[in-house]
This record gives structure tokens, sequence and C-alpha cells, in this order.
């Protein structure tokens, strides 16, 4: 019998073409798996509530971020681990034998995670930052701080590869992500000293040592750069010995340089001229609402307006003739000393609540400060150690000021809710504030703008008039000559 | 008699190398101990790590490649009880001499709970034991297993949602325990319950 074959019509598809197909199938793989979508979420939700309470800088923001795509790096080398090792799992080596393409090909294929590790650190980063409006984040943004959340869960994708390659079982995946914790640990655990190479070495940047100084964010992300090509290189050392040694080689020494340029730029020493010179009030970036002065740092123009809501409503309350304190902007560090001489200050941070509970509190903590430094209990220094404010009437004033201003104020002060801050008084002083609540608001505001001036002085009677019988306590010389207050001392 | 009979075929079945490299991966971790200041959090969570890398290596021990032969001679609660057994005891007893090691180290410099860290340990070692219990009922492979570290990560990532007074890692105060470190012995009762449930007799067969 003879038969006759027709001749095919299909060609055999290119090495190029068949890597392509099978990074496509990797890729809908990928896009199914739950370690990647359990990676992705939990470092979206991470991310996000530990922004939740606080109003957002952007380097707070790149700090969460980097911290959360750790969890997307964990789920990525998890996902690619099992991809990889699927090839010689449950006796399937003997059937991908058969197949055209070995394993150099779909190790190749396989590297389609990393770009769409990157895409994913992305939209995590842009969900985040979307989940988190209407805050946005203030400071100077910093492009390399936040492309490092690019370049970790790529990292942890080629890993799971390269892991995957060499111990395909299921196990090995788990134990991967627990000897980079070990690594991690271990990180943390070594000297900082003379040099902190271990900061430099974490994948995270960690955050400038004064808000507005510049920091080696650049080489940092050059070093993760370099770790994510070096273990690319090692992927495709089967199909590209040569080259792959070379780029590895280069990558590695290219992310060793990184490191220690790093670590050299980092100052040794601060000093407080070395502070002013990115928190001082020479930076800052000052602006006048309703004859109260508010000096933001540089890039946190757009908080004034959060700081405008606490201090209004009991700035409303003062005397027309009150001088204004002056709302001031520190940052870790602050040198104590006023930006105007004679002009009280009111210090805040780079911390605000973000909504709700944690907003609130924010400005009742300002509101506060203002009202004491008004009445001229709270000088503004840090740090301020609690004085006694016992039997001064401006304590009591103040009390009086807050209920004004505050949410609930005058119901909070009765019940001995609202309190001033940073001072101690006792009952009386409470009791007094609330004969004032009782009083007309028109006759206590009349007195207070009649004896401003009086009242600012600790051991006077002001409030004798409005029927406060308060005894003011001896105020001690040498404080009265300007001296700290000490610890448990009298509020001069 | 039937279990000593078993015994030694189930240390010939049992993956070793999981449990192996866990116990490397669990005194590795220990470097932060013998830094020159050691820095107490950092220590504990050294001890933390250990158990849960201990706990993951030991579940892959859990999946029974025979398991889908329903007529066997032993029950399924007997085997798998055994193998939990035969894994848990090296992991514990790596665990506890890592702990004695640990904290010679660091006294008197560093102390904590010793109660509440043993109990802490406990429950990060038994989580992924459990879910691979769960993992080897439903699978008779070793991908069955993995739903134990699955089930691990998915925690821990949950747990660091809570900061401060908040977070369960924080160790007690003067003033008691806290709500969530309450969990802690609640987290330990359930995560019995559940290993206890999935060793039980199967009256279907796991797929593969």
């Amino acid at each position: 019998m003879t038969v006759t074959m027709e001749r095919s019509v299909h060609t055999s598809p290119t090495p190029r073409a068949a890597t392509v197909a099978l990074a496509r199938a990797e890729a809908r793989r990928l896009w199914h798996s739950p370690f990647y979508w359990g990676g992705a979420l939990l470092s979206t939700a991470l991310g996000v509530a530990w922004a939740w309470t606080r109003m957002p800088t952007w380097a707070t923001f790149a700090e969460n971020s980097g911290m959360s795509s750790l969890v997307l790096a964990m789920g990525l080398l998890l996902a690619t681990h099992l991809a990889t090792g699927r090839d010689r799992r449950a006796g399937a080596e003997e059937s991908t034998r058969t197949m055209p393409a070995g394993p150099a090909r779909r190790g190749l294929a396989m590297l389609v995670s990393a770009p769409i590790a990157v895409l994913t650190g992305a939209a995590v980063h842009v969900g985040s930052l979307l989940l988190l409006l209407p805050a946005w984040p203030v400071g100077e943004f910093d492009p390399w701080a936040a492309a490092v959340v690019l370049v970790i869960p790529p990292i942890g994708a080629v890993i799971g590869l390269l892991v995957g390659r060499v111990l395909p079982s299921p196990a090995a995946g788990p134990l991967t992500g627990v000897a980079l914790c070990a690594l991690l640990i271990a990180l943390l655990a070594l000297p900082s000293y003379p040099q902190n190479y271990a900061s430099a070495l974490w994948p995270v940047p960690e955050p400038a040592w004064e808000i507005g100084a510049p920091r080696p964010t650049g080489w940092h992300l050059l070093y993760l750069v370099g770790v994510l090509i070096a273990l690319v290189a090692a992927v495709t050392w089967r199909p590209w010995p040569k080259t792959s040694v070379m780029v590895l080689v280069a990558a590695v020494a290219c992310a060793g340089v990184s490191v220690e340029r790093e670590t050299a730029e980092s100052p040794a020493i601060i000093s407080i001229d070395l502070v002013n010179e990115y928190t001082g009030p020479a930076v800052l970036s000052c602006q006048t609402h309703q004859r109260v002065r508010y000096c933001a740092l540089p890039h946190f123009e757009g908080w004034i307006k959060n700081w405008r809501q606490a201090v209004e409503p009991v700035e409303a309350h003062l005397p027309a003739t009150a001088q204004r304190p002056t709302v001031r902007q520190i940052g870790s560090s602050y040198d104590l000393k006023p930006m105007t001489s004679g002009v009280p200050e009111v210090v805040t941070s780079e911390s605000w609540g973000r909504v709700g509970g944690w907003a609130a509190d924010s400005r009742m903590r300002l509101a506060g400060d203002y009202v004491g430094a008004s009445v001229g209990l709270y000088t503004g220094m840090l740090p301020d150690p609690y004085c006694d404010a016992a039997g001064q009437h401006r304590t009591v004033a103040g009390l009086w000021l807050l209920a004004q201003g505050l949410p609930d104020g005058v119901a909070r002060v009765r019940s001995g809710e609202l309190r001033m801050p940073r001072v101690r008084y006792g009952q009386a002083e409470l009791d007094a504030a609330v004969s004032l609540l009782d009083r007309p608001y028109a006759e206590v505001a009349d007195h207070l703008a009649r004896h401003w001036a009086e009242l600012r002085d600790p051991s006077s009677t002001a409030l004798a008039g409005l029927g406060v019988t308060l005894t003011p306590p001896a105020i001690p010389a040498a404080e009265s000559q300007g001296e700290p207050r000490a610890e448990g001392g009298v509020c001069r | 008699m039937t279990v000593r009979l078993l015994i030694p075929h189930l240390l010939r079945a049992v993956p070793w190398w999981p449990l192996g490299a866990a116990a490397l991966l669990a005194v590795l971790v220990q470097v932060s101990a013998l830094a020159e200041k050691p820095l107490g959090w950092a220590v504990l969570a050294g001890l933390w790590v250990a158990a849960g890398a201990l706990g993951a290596g030991a579940g892959f021990a859990l999946p029974d490649p025979m398991g889908s032969t329903v007529i066997t001679p032993v029950p399924r609660w007997v085997r798998q009880w055994l193998r939990a057994g035969l894994v848990l005891l090296p992991a514990v007893l790596v665990w506890v001499l890592i702990y004695v090691g640990v904290q010679a180290a660091v006294a008197p410099e560093i102390t904590w709970p010793a109660g509440f860290v043993i109990l802490q340990a406990a429950v990060c070692g038994l989580v992924p034991v459990a879910g691979a219990a769960v993992g080897a009922r439903c699978r008779d492979t070793t991908t069955g297993a993995l739903a134990g570290p699955g089930v691990q990560g998915v925690l821990l990532v949950g747990s660091l949602f809570f900061t401060e007074k908040a977070s369960p890692w924080s160790m007690p105060g003067p003033d008691g325990w806290t709500v969530a470190q309450q969990a802690w012995p609640v987290g330990l009762a359930l995560v019995s319950v559940t290993l206890v449930l999935a060793n039980r007799e199967s009256t279907s067969p796991a797929t593969d």
C-alpha cells in the first residue's frame, strides 16, 4: 500500500517566537496566581493602612510604599518559584524533556514576570496614592526614592525564578522567604559605626536625617538596579553564558560602588547650623492670614490651611489688641530660638492627623498650644517640661478661650475633659473657668480686652473683676530672669 | 504495636530536608543576638522567625503521597499525628536549644517574659503546621503543604496592620496584657483545634 502524505504548510516557530509565546503563557498563569494577587492586595492595603492616620509626606509615603513592596516581592517570589518548579514537579520532567523549548528558553520566558512585577509595583504605588485621596503628599518629591517600589518587586520575582530552577520543591519557596527575612534581620544587627553599610544595604532607603536634607537615594536605586540586573544575568546564564557572566560581574560591581557611595555621602556629624540650613527660619515659607503668621517648611505650604482650621477658631476670641503668636513648623531638630524676639511662637511638626479623630486631635493640640502661647503660658521651647500653672489667672483665661474655640469646648471644659496643654493645675482653676463660662460672653471678652497685658503676667490678679479669687504663686527670681523653667517649677 | 511498626517507615518516607533547611535558617537568624549591642526587638524577632521557619519546614512532612489509597491498615489520624509528631519533636528541640542559647547570650541586658514569648513562638510554629495539615487533607502532594506558609504569611502581614499598643508583637507592660496580646492564647487554641480537625479520619480521599 502506498500512502501519499502532503507536506505540512506549518513552519516551525523561530526560537524568538517560541520564547514570546511561552512568555505570554507564563504571564497569563501569573495573572491567575493567588500568591501574586495576595501580595499585590496585601501590599496596597498595608501601604494605605500605615499612612491612614497621618497626612502623607512624600518621604513617609515612599518609606511606607517601599516597605509594603517587600510583601509584593514575597508574593511574586512564591508565584515565580512555583511556576519555575512546575517543569520538575509531579513527574513533569519526563514530559518537558521532550519539548522543543528547553529549560534555558523556559527560564528566559519566565523573565516576563520581571516587567509584570515592575508594572504591579507602579500600580500598587499609584493605587495607594489614590486610596489616600483627598490627602495628597506634601514635601519634596524624590523620584529616586519613589522608584524603589519599581525595583524591589522584580527582585523578588527573579529570586523566585533562580531558586525554582535549582530547588523546584514547593518547600524551597517559603524557606527562601524565611532566608530573606533572616538576611533583613541580620542587616539590622550589623554595627552602624564607623560606616553604616547596613542601612545602605536595606532595600528601602532610610528617611533623611532632617526634612529637606539631601539623601543619596539615587545611589540606593542604582544599588537595587545592580542587584536586579545581576539576578537577571544569573537567569540568562544558560542561554548566554559569556554575556551573562560579564553583565553579572558589572552589575555586582555597580551595586557595590553604589552602596559605598551612599554610605560615604551620609553626613557623619550633624550640627545645629547644618540643621538650620534645611529647617531654620531662613528657609521657611511664611504667610499671614487674619493677623496670624504661619511659617511652613519648604514644600509644606499646603498644610497651612490645616493649621488655620485649628488656630482661627480660638484666635477669633482673642482681644483685638492681643499679640498673635506665630505658628512655626520645625523639623526633627530645633535650636529653641524664636524667629523674632518678643513674638511668641507655637511650633508644629511634620506630623498632622489625616482624617476623623486623628485630624481633630492635631487641631486640638495646636489650638491648645496657641491659646497657651497667647496667654503667655507656652513658650514654644522644646523639650518643654510641664510647669505649675496653679493659681495663675491666665490659666483660667486660657481655659475660657479653649472653651470658646473648640467644638463642644464649653461642655468639655466644664467636665474637665478639655485641659490646658503642657501645664499642671487643679480643681480651683477649673472651677474659676466654669464661673467665667457662666457669665455672659460679652462681659468676659470685654474684661479680657481691657486687662490683656496685665493678664499675661503670672503674678497678676487680672480676673478679680470677674469674681476670680485665685491667689497667684510667688514667682521664683531665677525663673523670672529668663532661666529655663525646671520640671515641677512655677510657670513664669 | 502498629505505631511502633509504622515509625521506621515514616521516618524514611517523611521529607527531612525542609526541616533541616529550616533548622539551619533558624540558627542563622539569631545573628542579631551576637551583636555587640543587641537590639531587644531584633533578638525577639529572631526567636519568632525561628519558630515560624521550623513550623513551616515541619509542615511539609504532613502530605501523605499515598493518602489517596483509602484502604490502609492504619487510620489516617494515626498516620498524620505520627508524621506531625516525628517532625515537631526535633523542631521543638531545636527551638528550645536556640532559645536557651540566645537567652544566655543577651542576658542580663535584654530580658523578656518567658511565658509570653514561648506562647508567641508556639503559635508562630503551629500556624504553618495546622495550615499544612488542612492543605494535606485537600491535596496529597507537597504543594498542598504550601497552605501552611501561605496562611502564616497572610497572618504575619495582617499583624503588621496593628501598630504600637495594638500590635500583638509588643511585650506586656505592668498594666497587664492588651487585647492584641490576649489574642495569642486564643490563637493557640484555634490552631490546635484546626490541627485536630485536619488530622482526623477522612471519608473521601484527597486529590493530587
